[in-house]
């Protein structure tokens, strides 16, 4: 009977652990999805940088996306004409047709010296790079918010540790903290803009600070969301990248 | 001649392929230029230009970049060359600025995920920053402050099988006056996870085979690679003295060339280390002949090729995007070439030392100071072949 009743605990404990992981990985998947479209194929990135509060550059870029893979094209300035990026899993290769050289870069770079690293720009899922470690109940600003820590699943993401605020009702993100592996925080993300018409995202708007160097921070704001491009998987290949160099 | 072609070149584009595709494509027209001040100090080889010429030069140059390309990835690149010395007088040169074509071609997208490409056109292969050993259509040369490398004219099909693999076929004609002189290559490219390979095979002049693969593994932030390329024959031009002093042409076979190399990225510096066999280069007691040849009035006018002289070379890069203000980068890079297999290394020893740093005026302009040295032993191969001992420039460039 003892024997009985153990085994019985110790199934409904499996059950419960089961039950509250599956909630996790539901919860963070809501705040992925409300935050960024998953089933978007290709949409623009424009970015100001900002140093000492002052205005110092501009790119504009275009994204096609499938599963985890990314493929960067330069648009604006033609500083960036014929600079292509493509993130396969963990690996990111960097194409520029002026100096005709393929590089592999690491997650960590910085993406044109803004404050965002290549996974910040590469990268619009939390789910797929970080794990959920536990979640909890707060107020931000007066708010009602969650907040979500994640862990790194390996270490050849960017940063060790995030901690993200979303709306407890609509589980749109408010805020991220990024911290390294040091422990020391690095970068803070604001959301600005989530706008959406008829369920599907219109423009997503953020500002991504240097908590290091107070005063240095990049504008980003992407919009032009397609959902009915599914880019072929060819696209994604270093071949593909100089035919698609312009 | 080169003005009159390039400008041929560019009014035919203008008024035939540019209207033609603007109707559906999407056109650009980009561009880089740059002034370059230096001042040479002069090396241990005094050649004519050397002798005659004064320390300080004026450069210009330019690529003017015209791009159409559709929704169908049919594209139309021409890029013009401009390069010019702003201190030579008009009675010393006929054209002290030269315009030229750099690259011209079509790429043709043919059935699915197949692409042709026709023309004048750079081919990137190779991983190695410094020793391109596996690129023989357009190999890269550290030269100064720039990168260069040859456009040939060249028919190309890709085939972009899978995500995991592609190959390509080209057939380039590098100088070519003769169909018997035509190149063929072709090229399998790997990729995995972390890892990627490519395997490659050569037909120069449709009778000397040249083969080899590069290998590249990503590790966390370090990456690892190595670069080969086998031939079956290799000439070296090596001095022989036989009564009187002439370079004569040594045949090896089977030499290898091989560049091990690694490369650790961080957040916003990159660190690059290779090292390059060459079997086919000269030892020790080939290098100090060689030298001591090209002192004399008949070896100074022997020509010379970055990093195609002897067996063993290091090359080391620091690079650093960000110091203090994010407008200001830095690399520094090092070339050393050496013997191992001599009691006297400190005389065969020589290095190249390269450094850069940048000044971001506004996004598209940037101003630079370089730096370049070359050193070495009594039979060191940078110092005694490079026509100066020390270069230094200022350089502005400016993106449009």
């Amino acid at each position: 009977m003892r024997k009985i009743l153990t085994a019985g605990v110790v199934l409904l404990m499996l059950l419960i652990q089961t039950v509250w992981a599956n909630y996790e990985d539901e919860l963070l998947k809501k705040a992925d999805e409300a935050f960024f479209p998953v089933d978007v194929g290709y949409f623009k990135v424009f970015m100001e940088d900002y140093e000492d509060n002052k205005y110092r550059r501009y790119y504009r870029v275009e994204i096609f996306t499938r599963d985890d893979k990314y493929l960067l094209v330069g648009l604006e300035p033609n500083l960036i004409r014929g600079f292509v990026q493509l993130r396969v899993g963990d690996i990111i290769y960097s194409y520029i047709r002026r100096i005709d050289r393929m590089e592999q870069l690491s997650a960590k770079v910085a993406f044109q010296g803004s404050t965002l690293s290549q996974e910040d720009i590469m990268n619009t899922s939390l789910a797929k790079l970080y794990n959920l470690q536990s979640y909890e109940e707060g107020l931000l600003d007066g708010k009602k918010v969650y907040i979500l820590h994640l862990t790194a699943r390996t270490k050849e993401v960017a940063y060790h540790r995030i901690v993200s605020y979303i709306d407890v009702e609509s589980h749109e993100l408010i805020k991220r903290d990024y911290f390294t592996f040091s422990g020391d925080k690095v970068r803070e993300m604001i959301v600005n803009e989530i706008r959406k018409e008829n369920g599907e995202h219109k423009a997503v708007g953020f500002t991504f600070y240097d908590t290091l160097r107070p005063g240095y921070y990049t504008k980003v704001k992407i919009d032009d969301f397609s959902y009915h491009i599914e880019a072929p998987e060819t696209y994604f290949t270093r071949s593909y990248m100089k035919a698609v160099a312009k | 001649m080169k003005k009159h072609s390039a400008l041929l070149f560019f009014f035919i584009f203008l008024t035939v392929i540019v209207p033609s595709a603007t109707t559906v494509a999407e056109t650009n027209i980009y561009g880089e230029t740059g002034v370059a001040l230096g001042y040479m100090s002069n090396s241990n080889l005094i050649t004519v230009e050397t002798e005659k010429e004064t320390n300080l030069t004026a450069d210009l140059w330019g690529t003017l970049y015209f791009s159409a390309m559709d929704h169908h990835l049919n594209h139309c690149l021409l890029a013009l060359n401009l390069e010019g010395n702003l201190a030579a007088s008009l009675a010393e040169e006929d054209d002290p600025v030269s315009i030229g074509v750099d690259q011209f071609y079509l790429q043709i997208p043919l059935f699915q995920d197949a692409f042709l490409y026709c023309g004048k056109k750079q081919k990137e292969k190779g991983i190695s920053r410094f020793f391109n050993v596996s690129n023989r259509i357009s190999p890269k040369y550290l030269v100064n402050y720039e990168v260069t490398r040859t456009a040939p004219g060249l028919v190309e099909l890709d085939f972009i099988h899978s995500p995991a693999l592609s190959h390509s076929y080209i057939l380039y004609f590098p100088e070519t006056n003769r169909w018997e002189e035509t190149n063929i290559a072709a090229f399998m490219d790997f990729s995995g996870q972390r890892w990627t390979a490519d395997v490659f095979c050569y037909l120069e002049k449709l009778s000397a085979p040249l083969a080899g693969f590069s290998l590249s593994y990503q590790h966390k932030a370090w990456q690892y690679y190595v670069e080969t390329i086998w031939k079956r024959k290799a000439d070296q031009y090596i001095l022989r003295q036989n009564g009187v002093e002439e370079l004569g042409l040594r045949k090896m076979d089977d030499p290898l060339a091989a560049v091990f190399g690694l490369k650790l990225t961080q957040e916003n510096w990159c660190f690059t280390m290779e090292f390059l066999h060459r079997r086919e280069g000269y030892n020790s007691e080939e290098q100090r002949t060689f030298i001591d040849y090209i002192k004399t009035d008949a070896g100074r006018e022997v020509g010379f090729v970055n990093h195609d002289l002897l067996r063993n070379y290091l090359g080391i890069s620091f690079s650093i995007d960000s110091i203090l203000d994010s407008r200001f980068s830095a690399e520094t890079k090092a070339i050393c070439s050496f013997q191992p297999d001599t009691f006297c290394f400190h005389q065969y020893v020589s290095w190249q030392m390269l450094t850069q740093i940048t000044y971001e005026i506004t996004q598209n302009s940037l101003l630079s100071f370089f730096i370049e040295h070359a050193a070495g032993g009594k039979y060191g191969e940078f110092n005694n072949v490079y026509p100066f001992g020390q270069l230094f420039a200022l350089i502005v460039q400016y993106y449009f």
